[in-house]
C-alpha cells in the first residue's frame, strides 16, 4: 500500500482532481475528535483525560469511516448511472433533433436500413430453421450419421457391416439402423398409401424423445413372428386415429397385415421433409447378417459422451479394417463416414444458403454505405456545429459519443421498421423456396429473430456512426469556426471518403449483379436442357399393387394390365404406359450386369438403371428407339427375354458394335434369366442437371420377381393427352379405382410440376439474386446520384467562374459526367475483381456456365455503368444550366 | 433521564437543526444535545452515516468551511428537497406524538 502523507495539503491536491471519499470522512471525524477534545479541556478536563473520554464517545473509529465511505461510494454511483443516464436522455433528443431537421435524408436512411437489415433478417429466418435450430433430440449435438462410402461416394450400409458396427465399435452409444417402407392402410377411411421405416429398436435409443402415448419397440420384437407391432408417428395419430390414445393396443391393418399399435411419437420426431407416418421394427434375420454386398439401411448413431467426430471416424475406420479382413471380397474400395446429423440434414443447402446469406449482407453493408455517405455530407454542413461544441469544452470523446448516438437512434428506427419488412419477406420466402429443404416448413419470425434484428441493427449503426464521428472530429476548430459555412473545394478529404463510399458500393453492386446474371443464364441453359423426352401434355401417377390379391409377380403384371386399358379408355388418352421410374419423378435402382462371353475385374463390373415397362413406353413418353426395335405386346411372360438399353448403354459396352442381339443377366435372378438385347433407345435424363446414366427397359411382364420388391409394388401409370385440363386428374383416379379400389394413389404430377421442381432450387436462388441486384443497383444508383448532387450544389461558384472564363455548357456537363464516370468505372473493375474471387462459390449451383463466364461480367459492368451514367444525368445537367451571372453575383 | 431514539428520529432532529442553518457535525450533535437538555445523546456512530446517508439522498448538501477557529470543518446544509422533507416528518411526527397523547392521558376508558 502507498503511504499517503497526512497533510491536508496533499489531500486538498488531491481532492482536487476527484473527490476523495475516504480522506473527506478522515478529515471530518479528526475534526469531530479535535472539537471534542476542546469542548472537554474547557470543561476542566486534563487533556489526556479529555483525549480519552473523547475516544471513547467515539467507540470503534476505524468501523464508523468504513460505514460512511460506504455510503457515499453507493451514492456516487448511483449518481453517475443517473448522470449517464441524463447525458444519453439529452444525446438521444439531441440526435433525434438533428435527424427531424433533414426529414427527406433520415426516411431514405430509416427506408434503406429496413430493407438492409429486413433482407438480413428473412435470410437468417430461413438460415436459422434450416441449419441452425436445434434438433429436438436429447443430446442432438452427439447424433450422428454413419454411412459406407464406395470411392468417396455415400452408399447405404449393408446389414452385415451394420452387425459388426454394433459388435466391435467403441464410440458409440447406440446404433441404429432403418430403412424406408411403404404400406397400404386400410380399414380406416379410403385405402391409403403411407411412408414409414422399419427400424431397429435401438432407433429410439438413439433418437431421443419420449412418446406422446405407449412405449417404442422392445428389443426382442425385432425378430421374425414378433415385429408385428406398429408406433405412430403424431401425423398419422391426429389426421387417421382423431388423436385418440386408446388407439394404443388396438390392431390395424397394414398391407393387409394386422399390427398392434403400441405407441405414438411426438410431433416433431421425424421431419416434415422426411415425411415418415409410422415405424415397425426391421428384423434383421441371421441370413441377413452375413449379407455385405448389400447397402440398404441408414444408420444413426449416438456418440458416447466426450467423444469427437474424428475420434469415431477413426473408430469406424479401424471397424472397417477388422470387416475388411473378415469379408475381402465385399469390401474393395470401401470406406466409412461418420457425419453430424444436423449436417446430414441440411446437405447441399448449406452452400446454397451460405451464398444467399452473404448476398443478403453485401446488401447491408451497401444499405450502410450510402447511408454514412448521407452522414457525411449532412456532416459537411453541420462542421460549424461541431466547431462550436469543441469550442464550448466538449471533448472529443463527447462529440464522437454524440454522433455515435446520433447513428445508432437511426439504426435503432431503421430496425423497428425493418421486422416489417422481414416477416414479410420470409413469408414470400417460404413460397418461392424449394419445397425439398429440409425444416423450412418451420421458419417463421420466431424467438431468433430479434436478437439477430438487434445485433444487426447494433452492428449498422456502430459502422454507420464510427467513421464519420473519427472524420469529423478531426481537423482544425479554428479554421472550420472561420470558414463560416463556405463550401470547401473538391480536394477535401471528406469528398474522398464519400468517393471511396460510392466506389464500394457499386462494387459491391456489380457482385450482386453478376451473380444474379450468372443465375439467369443458369435458368436459360436448365430451360434448354434435352430431357430425352417430350414433357408437354404428359400426367403420372403412382399405384401401390400391395396385398393378398398382388402377391405373386404374375399377379402385379396382369393388375398392371387391367389398369392400362381402364386409363387408356380414357377420352383425352392419346397413349398409356406404365413404368417402374419416372424421369424427374423418382429414383431408379442400377443393377450389375453380367454379359455373355465378356469377364470384368472385381468392382468393375458394368451397372446400369433398371426400369421395367409397359412396350408402349417409348411411344408414350416420346423417347425414340434409335436401332432396332421397340418392345412390342408380344414381349411377355414365357416369350423369349428381351430387353431395350440405352445409347448411354450402348456406347459403354459396344462401343464400335452393335448390341442388337447381345445378351446379358442380371438383377440377382435365383435362376439366370439371358436376356436379349433387341433395341436401342435415346438417352433420358432422369434428374435434369445429371448427364444420362446407363438404363435397361425390360418389359414389365418378363420383370425378374425380385425387382418388384425394390418397388415395393409400386408402378408409375404415364398418359399422354392433347391437352392436360382439370379434371384429368379425377378421371385418373376414377379409372383406376374402377379396377380396383382399395388401390391407393399417390404422387400424382403433370410434367409441369416436375419440371418446375427439377429447377426450383435454381429458380430460388435466381429470383433472390435478382431482388438482391435490384436493391444493390438502386443503391449505388442513389450513392452516386448522392454525390454528384452534392458536388454541383457546392461547386456552383467554381462553375460559373469556368463559364464566364469561356467554358461551354457542353463542356460542364461533360465534366461533372467525367466524375461520376470516374467513380463508376473504379466501382466496376473494383467489383469484377471482388466477383472474380467471390462467384467461386456460385460453382455448384450453376449450371451449364463458369462463375467466371466473361460475357456474364460483361453484361453485369455493362448494365451497372448505364445506371451510373443515368445517375449521373441529372446533376450534370443541373451544373450546365448554371446562370454565371446570377451564381456568381449570389 | 435518557432517552433511547427510534428508528428515523435522528435524520428528523438532524433536518429540523440543519433549519437554521449550515453547520458540521459536532455542531449538529451538539446543538440536538444542547436543544434536549440533555437527554438525548447523539452517538457518533449514529450521527455520521445519518448524514451521509441524507447527502447522497440528496436532501443535504455539504462543503468544506473554515471555522470560526480557522479549522477546516465540513458543513452540512439543507437541499430544498430536504427542507420539504423536513416539514413532511415533523408534521408527521407531531401528529404520531399528540395521538400517543391522546391514548396514554385518557382518563377515561
Amino acid at each position: 500500500m502507498i503511504e499517503r502523507p497526512n497533510n491536508s495539503a496533499w489531500r486538498r491536491y488531491l481532492r482536487f482532481w476527484r473527490t476523495d471519499a475516504r480522506a473527506d470522512v478522515d478529515d471530518e471525524l479528526a475534526f469531530h475528535l479535535e472539537q471534542r477534545v476542546r469542548d472537554l479541556e474547557a470543561s476542566g478536563m486534563s487533556r489526556a483525560a479529555a483525549r480519552h473520554e473523547a475516544a471513547r464517545r467515539i467507540g470503534d473509529v476505524s468501523a464508523l469511516k468504513n460505514v460512511c465511505v460506504a455510503i457515499d461510494e453507493s451514492g456516487t454511483r448511483r449518481r453517475e448511472r443517473e448522470e449517464w443516464r441524463d447525458a444519453l436522455r439529452t444525446d438521444v433528443r439531441t440526435a433525434l433533433r438533428q435527424l427531424a431537421r433533414s426529414p427527406v435524408v433520415t426516411a431514405v436512411s430509416i427506408l434503406t436500413l429496413a430493407l438492409g437489415i429486413g433482407a438480413n433478417t428473412a435470410i437468417f429466418n430461413v438460415v436459422y430453421a434450416v441449419l441452425l435450430r436445434p434438433l429436438p433430440y436429447a443430446n442432438a449435438d452427439r447424433l450422428v450419421v454413419v454411412a459406407e462410402t464406395q470411392r468417396d461416394s455415400r452408399t447405404g450400409v449393408g446389414p452385415g457391416q451394420f452387425t459388426e458396427w454394433v459388435a466391435r465399435n467403441r464410440a458409440f452409444e447406440s446404433l441404429s439402423a432403418e430403412t424406408g417402407a411403404t404400406f397400404n392402410l386400410s380399414g380406416v377411411g379410403p385405402a391409403q398409401r403411407v411412408t414409414g421405416a422399419m427400424v431397429t429398436p435401438s432407433k429410439f435409443r438413439t433418437l431421443v424423445m419420449p412418446p406422446v402415448a405407449g412405449r417404442y419397440f422392445a428389443d426382442e420384437e425385432a425378430t421374425p413372428g414378433r415385429e408385428h407391432v406398429v408406433v405412430l408417428s403424431y401425423g398419422l395419430f391426429t389426421q387417421q386415429f382423431g388423436g385418440d390414445a386408446r388407439i394404443v393396443g388396438r390392431t390395424i391393418s397394414l398391407s393387409e397385415t394386422p399390427y398392434i399399435v403400441v405407441g405414438v411419437a411426438p410431433p416433431d420426431y421425424a421431419p416434415e421433409s422426411y415425411g415418415e407416418q409410422l415405424w415397425v421394427p426391421l428384423a434383421l434375420t441371421a441370413e441377413h447378417k452375413t449379407k455385405f454386398n448389400e447397402h440398404w439401411l441408414l444408420v444413426y448413431g449416438k456418440l458416447k459422451a466426450g467423444v469427437s467426430l474424428a475420434a469415431a471416424q477413426r473408430d469406424m475406420e479401424r471397424v472397417t479394417r477388422e470387416i475388411a479382413a473378415l469379408q475381402p471380397a465385399s469390401m474393395i474400395d470401401r470406406s466409412v463416414r461418420v457425419v453430424g446429423i444436423r449436417e446430414d440434414l441440411a446437405g447441399d443447402y448449406e452452400r446454397q444458403l451460405g451464398v444467399l446469406f452473404g448476398a443478403a449482407g453485401l446488401i447491408l453493408l451497401l444499405a450502410c454505405s450510402n447511408i454514412a455517405g448521407l452522414i457525411l455530407a449532412r456532416l459537411t454542413t453541420r462542421r460549424r456545429e461541431i466547431a462550436v461544441r469543441f469550442a464550448l469544452g466538449a471533448g472529443r470523446a463527447r462529440v464522437v459519443r454524440l454522433l455515435l448516438t446520433e447513428s445508432l437512434v437511426l439504426a435503432a428506427m431503421g430496425g423497428v421498421a425493418s421486422l416489417a419488412v422481414a416477416s414479410g419477406a420470409t413469408m414470400l420466402l417460404l413460397r418461392i423456396a424449394p419445397a425439398s429443404v429440409p425444416r423450412l416448413d418451420q421458419a417463421d419470425v420466431g424467438a431468433a429473430t430479434l436478437p439477430f434484428v438487434i445485433a444487426a441493427t447494433l452492428v449498422a449503426g456502430l459502422v454507420l456512426g464510427i467513421f464519420p464521428a473519427l472524420r469529423s472530429t478531426r481537423g482544425d476548430v479554428q479554421q472550420a469556426l472561420r470558414e463560416s459555412g463556405r463550401a470547401s473545394n473538391a480536394a477535401n478529404p471528406r469528398d474522398r471518403a464519400r468517393n471511396t463510399l460510392v466506389v464500394g458500393e457499386i462494387a459491391l453492386a456489380l457482385v450482386l449483379m453478376t451473380g444474379a446474371v450468372l443465375f439467369v443464364r443458369s435458368a436459360r441453359n436448365l430451360a434448354s436442357i434435352d430431357p430425352g423426352f417430350d414433357v408437354r401434355g404428359l400426367q403420372s401417377v403412382r399405384v401401390s399393387l400391395a396385398g393378398s390379391r398382388y402377391q405373386s409377380p404374375a399377379q402385379i403384371a396382369s393388375g398392371i394390365t387391367r389398369l392400362l386399358a381402364s386409363v387408356s379408355a380414357l377420352p383425352q388418352s392419346r397413349a398409356v404406359a406404365a413404368t417402374t421410374g419416372l424421369p424427374l419423378g423418382n429414383g431408379v435402382p442400377d443393377v450389375q450386369l453380367h454379359i455373355a462371353g465378356r469377364e470384368f475385374l472385381a468392382g468393375q463390373e458394368p451397372a446400369a438403371n433398371f426400369l421395367s415397362v409397359s412396350p408402349t413406353y417409348f411411344e408414350t413418353m416420346g423417347i425414340p428407339i434409335v436401332r432396332g426395335r421397340a418392345l412390342n405386346s408380344n414381349d411377355r411372360t414365357g416369350a423369349p427375354p428381351v430387353v431395350v438399353i440405352n445409347e448411354a448403354l450402348a456406347h459403354h459396352l459396344w462401343p464400335n458394335e452393335s448390341p442388337l442381339g447381345k445378351r446379358f443377366y442380371c438383377c440377382q435372378d435365383t435362376v439366370r434369366v439371358w436376356r436379349e438385347i433387341v433395341g436401342v433407345s435415346r438417352n433420358v435424363r432422369h434428374w435434369l442437371t445429371a448427364r444420362p446414366f446407363a438404363e435397361i427397359y425390360v418389359p414389365y411382364e418378363q420383370a425378374p420377381a425380385a425387382s418388384w420388391v425394390w418397388f415395393s409394388n409400386t408402378v408409375t401409370l404415364v398418359i399422354r393427352t392433347e391437352r392436360s385440363d382439370a379434371v384429368l386428374p379425377l378421371q385418373l383416379r376414377a379409372a383406376i379405382a374402377g379396377v380396383d379400389p382399395s388401390l391407393p394413389l399417390f404422387e400424382q404430377f403433370s410434367y409441369d410440376d416436375l419440371w418446375r421442381r427439377s429447377t426450383s432450387t435454381n429458380r430460388f436462388a435466381m429470383l433472390l439474386f435478382t431482388a438482391f441486384a435490384a436493391l444493390a443497383l438502386t443503391l449505388a444508383a442513389i450513392g452516386i446520384y448522392g454525390v454528384l448532387a452534392y458536388l454541383v450544389s457546392h461547386r456552383t461558384q467554381e462553375i460559373a467562374v469556368r463559364m464566364a472564363l469561356g467554358a461551354t455548357r457542353r463542356q460542364v456537363f461533360t465534366l461533372i459526367l467525367r466524375q461520376g464516370g470516374t467513380l463508376a468505372a473504379g466501382g466496376i473493375l473494383l467489383g469484377t475483381a471482388i466477383a472474380v474471387v467471390s462467384s467461386r462459390a456460385l460453382q455448384q449451383l450453376l449450371y451449364g456456365i463458369e462463375p467466371t463466364d466473361p460475357i456474364t461480367y460483361a453484361v453485369a459492368g455493362f448494365a451497372l455503368a448505364a445506371v451510373a451514367i443515368a445517375a449521373c444525368y441529372v446533376p450534370a445537367r443541373r451544373a450546365a444550366s448554371v446562370e454565371p451571372y446570377n451564381a456568381l453575383r449570389g | 433521564m435518557r432517552v433511547d431514539l427510534p428508528q428515523g428520529t435522528l435524520e428528523t432532529m438532524v433536518l429540523k437543526t440543519l433549519s437554521w442553518g449550515p453547520m458540521h457535525g459536532y455542531g449538529i450533535g451538539n446543538w440536538i444535545e444542547r436543544t434536549s437538555n440533555t437527554a438525548l445523546t447523539v452517538e457518533e456512530g449514529s450521527l455520521y452515516p445519518a448524514l451521509h446517508r441524507l447527502e447522497t439522498r440528496g436532501w443535504l448538501e455539504s462543503e468544506w468551511r473554515t471555522t470560526e477557529n480557522n479549522r477546516r470543518a465540513k458543513y452540512y446544509r439543507l437541499t430544498s428537497e430536504g427542507r420539504k422533507q423536513f416539514r413532511a416528518q415533523s408534521k408527521s411526527w407531531s401528529h404520531l406524538v399528540a395521538s400517543v397523547a391522546l391514548v396514554l392521558e385518557a382518563t377515561e376508558p
